[in-house]
C-alpha cells in the first residue's frame, strides 16, 4: 500500500465506527473490557472491522483502546497485554486485507496524571510505551491516541509511543466539550501548539459531542496549524430510552456534515460512540472523489500553556517574557527558593502577568539548592494561578527536565549555546518534552560580528535537525551586551537580527536589561534600543515588565514593525496610560491638568483630627488611626475624651450606617479592627488613670464539637470597642467551661456561637442547663445556622443575625437587667 | 462512550484557579459590586486586595471524586455495591431515586489560609475576616471545579447531574462523614474529620450528585444547595 502520509496529500480517508456498540449488539455484556473480545472472541472482532471495511475504512482501528497495563489490570488481564493487543492488530489485519491501514488504538490509562493527578509523568508514559511498543511489534501502520481530555495526558501518550513505536505516525485525537475546551481547559489553538511540539502528523478531535458541534472546533484546529487533521464525531450525545442508551444523530444526518469537515480542512474522517458501519458507508459515500484542502504553513513559534498560546514571529504582537522570577541579587526571594516555598514566586508571577508579561522566564538557581526539585515546585505553583506560557530558565539540563517534564504545555527554554557539550545535552530534551528552545548566538566565546554570530547559529541549527527539532522550534538570542563596554557588538547584535530575518525568517529574541548596564537613565538607554531592534526585525525580549515606557516602546514600535494593524492595539492601550514625557498638545494639557487637578473628593478645607479619626474608623483605615491618636493626644485631648467623644461616636455612625445599607460586614470589621487598634494607643493612658468600670461582662464561646470563630471573634472585637468585658473562651468550648467561668467572672451574658447544624444542638443543652440550676445569666446566640426560631425554640435571651447585631443586642439585653435589678452595676 | 469510572476514587491535585473579586464581594455580602475599584474606598480595595492576593500563594486546591454504582432504592435509604448505610434519609431518597450512579465529591484548598486567619484573629481580625472570607469562597470554587468535571463525565455517558447535596444538610446525618472519607480516601488530599465529623481542614467541602437519566428527576439549581 501507498504510506499513509504519501495517501494524505492526495486523499481524504475514510476511519471507521464506534467498536464497543457493535460488540454490545454481538452480547459484549454491559461494563465488560471489549479488549479482552480479542482472545475470547476473536471472530467477533474480525467480522466488526470487515464491516467497516466493507462500508469503505481507508483505516481500521485495532480492539485495543483500552489495553494498556493500567485499564487491563481493572479485569485481572494485565498478564495478557502482549496477546490481547498483537491479537487486536492481527485481527484487524485480517479484515483489511491489505486495502485498508491498520491503526493501533490508544486510549486513557484511566486515572489522573501530575500535576493533577496520582500518577507521575513517567509512570504514565512508560504505560504508554509498553502498549505502543506491543502494537509496533504486532505490525500496525500508524499509532491512533483517542479521546484525550487532559493535555499532559497526551503530553505523556506522545512521549511514550515515540519512545515505544519510534519509527510510526501518530494521530493523536483529543476530547472536546462542546464548549470547545478539553475537560482541563485547553482550547483547540493550545492544544495544536502542544502536539505541533511533538511533530504529530495528524491531530484532531472525537467523541463526546456530535457533528455539529465538532465543525468549529474542527475550524479552529485547521486555523491553528497545517498539520493533518482527523475527526471522529459521537453520533449526537447520547441518551436513554427504554432502558437503553441511544445516540440521536443518524447515518444521514452524520454524513451530512461531512462536506463542512472537508472544509475545516479534515484529512480523515469516521465515527465515534453511536455510529455504525452505515454511518461510514454514508460518509464514505458522500466524499467520493473529493480532495483535501490545502492549508498554508505557519512560520511562528508557537508556546502554551495548559490554557493558552503565545506566537513569536514576524506579524504578530511582539512578545514581552518577564524577567523578575529570578534569584539573583534578591535576598528574600532567594531565601524562600532555599526554604522550599513558592509563594514569592508566586507573587511574582501574579504582579508580571498584570503588568503585561505575555510569558514569564522561571529561574529559580540558588547555590545549594536542588534545582530541580525546585524548579518541578515553581511550575506547578505558577500554573495553578496565572495562566501565562512559561520559559524554563537553568544552567542545569536536569532542572530543565524537572520543568519541562511537569509543564501541561509547551515551554519555550532558556538555553542553548553553540557549544557542543550543551547542544548535546539540551536538545534531546526539547525533543522529547516537545519543547521550543532560546539559540544564544555564543560558543566558546561572543562572537563581536555578526557573521560569526550567523555561524554559531548555523551550527545550532544543523544540530537541532540531527535531534528532530524543526526550525519553527528555534528562537535565537541575538545577544544584546553592554552598550557601554561594547559599543560595536551592539551595533552587530541588530545586524544579526536583520540577517536572521532575512536570510531565514528566523525568530528572534534578546535579553534586554543587560545593554544599559552602567549608564545613567538606563530604562531610556535599553528601551531606545528595544525601539531599534523591533525596527530590525526583533520578535520578543527577556524584559522588565513593571517598565510603563518599555510597554509604551514596544507599542509605538509595533506601528512600525507590521505588528500593529491599523494601530488598533497602540490606540487602545493609549486610552489607559500616562503620559511619561510631555506629548504637546493634547497630550501636556492633560500630563498637566492631572498634575494640578483637584481631586473631587477632596474636602475645601483642611480636615482636624478629630475629623481624621472619625473618617479613618468609618473607613476602615487600620494604618491610619495610631499616628491619628498619638496626633489628638499630642494636641491636649485627653484619652478618655478620644475614646468616648471622638472614637465611639465614629463607631456608632459606622453602624448606623450600617443598617441604612450603606455600609456592610466588611466595613464594620474593618471599622471595628481600625478602632482597636487606636484603643491599642489609648489603653496603657486609660489605665495609669485607674481601673474603668466596664458597662458589662459576656462570657463568649463557639460551642462544643465545633471549631469555627472567625464571627465570634468579630464579635467579641465590637464589644470590646464599646467598652464591654468579654471573656473569650475560644472554640469547641464543653458546657461546663463555659459556666465555670461566668460563675468566676460574675458574667451578665453567656454568648454562643456555631456554624454548624449538628453543633448548634449545643446551644440547647446550654440553655437548658442555666435554666435547670437557675444561674442568672442571659444567653445570646448567634452562627450561621442559626435562627430567630431556633432562639425561640431553646428558650434563648437574644439572637444576633450578625455581628451589626451584636452590640444593640448586648445594649437590649443588659438594659433589660438593669430593669429587673440585677444588671452590671452603672448601667 | 469512555466508561464511566467505577471502582476507585479519582484524584486531583493542584487545581488551578482564579479568586474573582465579583466571588469575593459577594461572599463578603458587599452588593451591587463586581469588582474592588468598584468600591472607590482606597482602604477597603487595598484590605479585601490584600487578601486576595495572600489567597493566591496559600491556596493548594485539590479535590476526589468517586462515582458508586446505585443498586436498590429503598424507602428511607439507597443502596450501592459499596455501601449500605451512606445514602440515608428521605432526602436522599428524593435526589437518587432517578439515578443509576451517585458521586461522591471531596475538595479542599489545604490548610494554610485557616492557619493564617487563626493567628491573625487576636491581632488582625479585619486582616483575619478578609482571609477567611476569601477562603470560604475558594473552598466553594474546588467543589464547584471538581463539580464541572464530574458533569462532563455525567453528560458523556447520557445522563444529567442532580444538584450537589452536601453532607450534614437536611436529613443527611453529619456523621456519614466518615464513610465519605473513607470511601475518596480524602486522607490522600489531607482531609481528616473531628470528633463532632467536622473537616480538617475546615475550609472543605464534601456533597454528593447523582447521574439521572434526563427528565426524570430533580434538576439542578442554578445556586447548588451549600456543602458541609
Amino acid at each position: 500500500m501507498t504510506p499513509l502520509l504519501e495517501r494524505l496529500k492526495q486523499d481524504i480517508l475514510i476511519l471507521d465506527g464506534s467498536m464497543g456498540a457493535l460488540l454490545q449488539g454481538r452480547g459484549l455484556p454491559p461494563g465488560y473490557a471489549p479488549d479482552l473480545w480479542n482472545l475470547e472472541r476473536p471472530q467477533d472482532i474480525q467480522a466488526v472491522h470487515a464491516e467497516y471495511r466493507a462500508a469503505g475504512s481507508d483505516i481500521l482501528l485495532t480492539n485495543t483502546f483500552g489495553a494498556s497495563r493500567r485499564r487491563l489490570a481493572e479485569y485481572q488481564a494485565e498478564g495478557k497485554i502482549r496477546e490481547i493487543n498483537a491479537a487486536g492488530v492481527d485481527l484487524a489485519r485480517r479484515a483489511a486485507a491489505g486495502k485498508a491501514y491498520v491503526a493501533g488504538d490508544i486510549g486513557p490509562f484511566g486515572s489522573t496524571i501530575a500535576p493533577f493527578g496520582d500518577t507521575t509523568f513517567e509512570e504514565a508514559v512508560a504505560i504508554f510505551r509498553e502498549q505502543a511498543s506491543l502494537l509496533a511489534a504486532a505490525g500496525v501502520d500508524l499509532i491512533a491516541i483517542e479521546t484525550m481530555f487532559d493535555i499532559q495526558e497526551m503530553r505523556a501518550a506522545l512521549i511514550g509511543v515515540r519512545e515505544g513505536a519510534p519509527r510510526l505516525p501518530i494521530m493523536a485525537f483529543m476530547t472536546y466539550n462542546a464548549d470547545g475546551i478539553t475537560d482541563s481547559g485547553s482550547d483547540p489553538e493550545t492544544v495544536a501548539a502542544v502536539l505541533e511540539g511533538f511533530s504529530v502528523e495528524i491531530m484532531g478531535l472525537n467523541c463526546s459531542v456530535g457533528p455539529e458541534a465538532m465543525v468549529p472546533v474542527l475550524e479552529r484546529l485547521g486555523r491553528a496549524t497545517h498539520t493533518y487533521l482527523g475527526i471522529e464525531p459521537n453520533a449526537g450525545l447520547p441518551i436513554h430510552r427504554d432502558g437503553k442508551t441511544v445516540y440521536p444523530s443518524g447515518a444521514e444526518e452524520m454524513a451530512s456534515f461531512a462536506p463542512a469537515f472537508v472544509e475545516a480542512g479534515a484529512n480523515i474522517i469516521g465515527g465515534c460512540c453511536g455510529t455504525t458501519p452505515e454511518y461510514i458507508r454514508m460518509i464514505s459515500k458522500r466524499l467520493k472523489g473529493t480532495r483535501p484542502r490545502p492549508r498554508t504553513k505557519s512560520p511562528h513559534t508557537r508556546i502554551a500553556s495548559r490554557t493558552s498560546v503565545v506566537p513569536i514571529g514576524a506579524g504578530v504582537p511582539f512578545v514581552l517574557i518577564g524577567e523578575k522570577i529570578n534569584p539573583t541579587g534578591k535576598r528574600l526571594f532567594s531565601e524562600a527558593i532555599a526554604e522550599g516555598r513558592t509563594d514569592l514566586i508566586v507573587a511574582e508571577a501574579r504582579k508580571e502577568t498584570a503588568a503585561g508579561a505575555h510569558a514569564l522566564d522561571v529561574n529559580v538557581g540558588v547555590p545549594l539548592v536542588d534545582e530541580a526539585l525546585m524548579m518541578e515546585k515553581a511550575v506547578i505553583a505558577i500554573g495553578n494561578v496565572v495562566s501565562s506560557p512559561l520559559v524554563i530558565d537553568s544552567s542545569f539540563a536536569s532542572a530543565l527536565q524537572a520543568g519541562l517534564r511537569i509543564y501541561p504545555g509547551r515551554a519555550l527554554v532558556n538555553s542553548v549555546n553553540a557549544e557542543e557539550e550543551r547542544l548535546e545535552e539540551v536538545l534531546p530534551l526539547i525533543r522529547r518534552y516537545g519543547a521550543a528552545v532560546i539559540a544564544l548566538l555564543s560558543g566558546d566565546d561572543i562572537p563581536e560580528k555578526a557573521g560569526d554570530r550567523m555561524k554559531n547559529a548555523e551550527k545550532i541549527l544543523r544540530a537541532a535537525e540531527r535531534f528532530g527539532l524543526r526550525p519553527e522550534d528555534i528562537v535565537f538570542d541575538t545577544l544584546a551586551l553592554t552598550v557601554s563596554a561594547v559599543q560595536e557588538a551592539s551595533r552587530q547584535t541588530l545586524e544579526t537580527i536583520r540577517l536572521l530575518k532575512s536570510e531565514w525568517n528566523a525568530r528572534t529574541i534578546v535579553g534586554l536589561s543587560n545593554v544599559s548596564f552602567g549608564l545613567p537613565m538606563r530604562k531610556t538607554v535599553h528601551d531606545t534600543f528595544l525601539a531599534m531592534a523591533i525596527g530590525a526585525g526583533l520578535d520578543g525580549a527577556i524584559c522588565d515588565p513593571y517598565d510603563p515606557l518599555l510597554h509604551q516602546t514596544v507599542a509605538a514600535a509595533s506601528l512600525f514593525a507590521g505588528r500593529d494593524p491599523e494601530c488598533r492595539t497602540f490606540i487602545d492601550r493609549a486610552a489607559g496610560w500616562s503620559p511619561l514625557v510631555p506629548q504637546g498638545e493634547k497630550g501636556g494639557e492633560g500630563a498637566q491638568s492631572t498634575a494640578g487637578a483637584s481631586d473631587p473628593k477632596a474636602p475645601l478645607s483642611p480636615l482636624t483630627t478629630r475629623e481624621k479619626i472619625e473618617r479613618a474608623i468609618i473607613e476602615g483605615e487600620r494604618e491610619a488611626i495610631a499616628p491619628l491618636v498619638t496626633q489628638a493626644l499630642a494636641e491636649g485631648s485627653a484619652p478618655f475624651e478620644i475614646f468616648v467623644d471622638q472614637m465611639t461616636p465614629a463607631i456608632r455612625k459606622l453602624g448606623d450606617l450600617f443598617g441604612a445599607r450603606q455600609k456592610f460586614i466588611p466595613h464594620l470589621i474593618a471599622g471595628a479592627d481600625t478602632m482597636k487598634k487606636g484603643v491599642e494607643v489609648l489603653q496603657p493612658l486609660l489605665e495609669a488613670k485607674g481601673p474603668t468600670k466596664p458597662k458589662g461582662t459576656i462570657v463568649f464561646a463557639t460551642v462544643k464539637g465545633d471549631i469555627h470563630d472567625i464571627g465570634k471573634n468579630i464579635c467579641i472585637l465590637m464589644l470590646r470597642n464599646f467598652g464591654y468585658r468579654v471573656i473569650d473562651l475560644g472554640r469547641n468550648v464543653p458546657l461546663e467551661t463555659i459556666l465555670e467561668t461566668a460563675e468566676k467572672e460574675e458574667a451578665q451574658i453567656v454568648a454562643l456561637s456555631a456554624l454548624m447544624t449538628t453543633t448548634m444542638i449545643q446551644m440547647k443543652v446550654a440553655v437548658d442547663a442555666i435554666r435547670e440550676r437557675n444561674l442568672p445569666y442571659k444567653v445570646m446566640v448567634g452562627g450561621a445556622v442559626v435562627t430567630p426560631k431556633f432562639t425561640t425554640e431553646i428558650g434563648a435571651d437574644g439572637y444576633g443575625k450578625d455581628v451589626g447585631e451584636v452590640v444593640p443586642l448586648t445594649e437590649r439585653i443588659l438594659a433589660a437587667l438593669v430593669g429587673t435589678g440585677t444588671g452590671p452595676e452603672g448601667i | 462512550m469512555p466508561a464511566i469510572r467505577l471502582g476507585h476514587p479519582l484524584f486531583f491535585h493542584n487545581i488551578p484557579f482564579e479568586i474573582e473579586e465579583r466571588q469575593i464581594l459577594r461572599e463578603m455580602r458587599i452588593p451591587k459590586k463586581s469588582s474592588l475599584s468598584e468600591l472607590n474606598e482606597p482602604a477597603m480595595e487595598r484590605a479585601i486586595g490584600q487578601a486576595i492576593e495572600e489567597g493566591y500563594r496559600m491556596i493548594e486546591g485539590q479535590g476526589v471524586y468517586r462515582t458508586l454504582a446505585i443498586t436498590k432504592v429503598e424507602e428511607n435509604r439507597v443502596l450501592t455495591r459499596e455501601s449500605e448505610t451512606l445514602f440515608v434519609g428521605q432526602k436522599m431518597v428524593k435526589l437518587l431515586r432517578h439515578c443509576d450512579y451517585a458521586s461522591l465529591i471531596v475538595a479542599t484548598i489545604g490548610p494554610k489560609i485557616e492557619t493564617e486567619v487563626d493567628r491573625l484573629s487576636g491581632p488582625e481580625p479585619a486582616h483575619a475576616y478578609f482571609l477567611e472570607r476569601v477562603g470560604a469562597w475558594m473552598a466553594d470554587y474546588m467543589g464547584i471545579w471538581l463539580d464541572r468535571m464530574l458533569e462532563r463525565e455525567i453528560v458523556r455517558a447520557g445522563y444529567q447531574r442532580t444538584y450537589r447535596f452536601g453532607v450534614g444538610y437536611g436529613d443527611w446525618p453529619l456523621s456519614s462523614q466518615t464513610e465519605v472519607m473513607a470511601l475518596t480516601e480524602s486522607r490522600k488530599i489531607g482531609i481528616a474529620l473531628n470528633e463532632a465529623y467536622i473537616m480538617i481542614p475546615r475550609l472543605s467541602i464534601s456533597a454528593v450528585i447523582g447521574w439521572q437519566k434526563p427528565g426524570t428527576g430533580p434538576q439542578p439549581s442554578p445556586e447548588p444547595e451549600s456543602d458541609s
